[in-house]
């Protein structure tokens, strides 16, 4: 190790005394001779062309790369989308159309009222109806304040979704609805990679949840301090966005969607 | 002609400097999106989410296609009274089924919940019940609706709707049983997430049944708030 060091020292000293003796004319004299050198300018157009290459090939490879995938994947998920708006849109659309034939029936006196009545009291409770009356709004969402390490607290979960769900059951809630997305006896809350799905639908942040009932009861069991304590822990140090309040008035839409049966 | 060639010289360097400069921002930059695009977590997301839009959307396309059968025969069934009533009581009856007022019986599972849960576990273990959409669910013979709620109270006892009951429960679910098992009881199911999230405090034990019965609910359900919208 000491015989290493000497090496170390003696090596120094020796780059010390050569810069020391160095004829910088020497060296302004040979740099000059380099720079009027055409082998330069030859060395240095190679190596440009080397990086226009490389440039030129990242380029053009696009189309034959996984980008192009990933490029398709999203135009596929577009379309699927816009596909699912549409049957939804047509589901309704056949859903009134039969509602209104069969209001048609009791009119010519075809089938008893009673049985009627039956029906859209069974649709009531089913959530085949829109329904309105006041109630309360929460909205949760993603926040901006990340903290190191706890970057999931800053997500809004499809967790809170169901423990703000099941709390306003407990509360008393009639209808609840999720980005106007109606809760039915099978309806699940499900985090699908990035996106919640609910009802076979996909949402992302914001969340609006609208609840009609009791608007005082509603408020209070949820701004009781001992429930939901993880959600209010979080929105406290600002890593979600969550907030409740009031609404007169709330139209929850019908449930809209797959249910071969009824 | 010293000086002349200094400037050439200068003019020269600098172009060329500059031309690297660019090159390599725009190979850097390259380079840091195809490794966002290319991440193999990106694709996956991608992927499962078109899966499920895609089975999403085959549901839809059968309901709408019934709806449509149902929409095109109305004017035939109309000319037969009794087909109509027919046609109306059985649709009562599965909206009965679906929102817990009839009494249900089938093949399905049972789970036997042994140790105890927090509310938050009893929530997630009712919506991955949900989840595989079975005909009816009922936790200790009383039937789950969809305003019932659970909460696990401060000395443990589970509370749904009002009615309080002690651990062990059992949960009972009519439906497939083979699906139910594969889709709950399986590495990486609801069941096996809650039971390793508890460090084994839970403990599950499934079992397949020819026959349960599922009693309807036994409360009322009212609408003293909620009115329905009359267009």
């Amino acid at each position: 190790m000491l015989v290493n060091k000497e090496l170390v020292k003696i090596k120094l000293k020796s780059i010390f005394r050569q810069v020391k003796d160095l004829d910088l004319d020497k060296v302004e004299r040979k740099l000059k001779k380099l720079l009027s050198s055409p082998y330069l300018y030859l060395a240095l157009g190679v190596f440009l062309g080397f990086l226009f290459t490389v440039q030129i090939r990242t380029e053009s490879s696009r189309p034959l790369t996984p980008v192009l995938f990933y490029d398709q994947l999203n135009d596929v998920k577009k379309e699927y989308k816009d596909k699912n708006e549409s049957l939804n849109n047509l589901i309704k659309q056949n859903q009134d159309e039969i509602k209104d034939k069969e209001n048609a029936l009791t009119d010519k006196n075809l089938v008893s009222k009673s049985l009627f009545d039956s029906i859209n009291e069974q649709e009531l409770v089913f959530g085949n109806t829109d329904v309105t009356g006041n109630g309360i709004v929460v909205t949760i969402s993603d926040g901006e304040y990340q903290v190191k390490d706890e970057f999931s607290k800053s997500l809004t979960h499809a967790a809170d979704l169901r423990d703000i769900v099941n709390l306003l059951w407990y509360a008393g809630a009639e209808a609840v609805s999720i980005n106007n997305e109606r809760i039915i006896y099978n309806t699940s809350i499900d985090c699908i990679v990035s996106t919640i799905m609910i009802n076979n639908n996909n949402y992302v942040p914001p969340f609006t949840v609208e609840a009609i009932g009791n608007k005082t009861g509603l408020m209070n069991t949820l701004n009781n301090s001992q429930k939901l304590e993880d959600i209010k822990k979080r929105a406290a140090k600002k890593q979600i966005n969550f907030d409740i309040k009031y609404q007169d008035d709330i139209k929850i839409e019908r449930y809209v969607g797959a249910y071969s049966k009824v | 002609m010293k000086s002349e060639n200094k400037k050439v010289y200068t003019i020269i360097i600098s172009i060329a400097a500059f031309l690297v400069g660019i090159i390599s921002i725009k190979q850097a930059s390259a380079f840091l999106r195809s490794k966002d695009i290319l991440n193999e977590d990106n694709i996956m997301k991608l992927s499962y989410e078109i899966i499920e839009t895609a089975n999403s959307n085959f549901d839809l396309q059968e309901e709408l296609n019934r709806l449509r059968i149902k929409n095109d025969s109305f004017s035939f069934d109309i000319k037969d009274k009794n087909r109509i009533k027919e046609d109306l009581d059985t649709k009562i009856n599965n909206y009965k089924e679906a929102n817990g007022f009839n009494d249900v019986s089938g093949r399905g599972i049972d789970i036997k919940i042994e140790g105890s849960m927090v509310t938050e576990e009893i929530v997630d273990l009712i919506n991955g019940i949900r989840n595989t959409k079975p005909t009816a669910i009922g936790v200790n013979g009383q039937r789950v609706i969809y305003r019932s709620y659970f909460i696990v109270n401060k000395d443990g006892k589970l509370e749904i709707d009002g009615n309080t009951f002690d651990f062990p429960v059992v949960v009972s679910i009519v439906g497939d049983p083979d699906v139910l098992r594969k889709s709950l009881d399986r590495s990486g199911g609801i069941l096996d997430i809650l039971k390793k999230n508890s460090f084994d405090k839970i403990n599950f034990t499934v079992e397949n049944k020819d026959s349960i019965s599922i009693p309807a609910y036994s409360g009322k359900i009212d609408f003293k708030y909620a009115k329905t919208v009359s267009y």
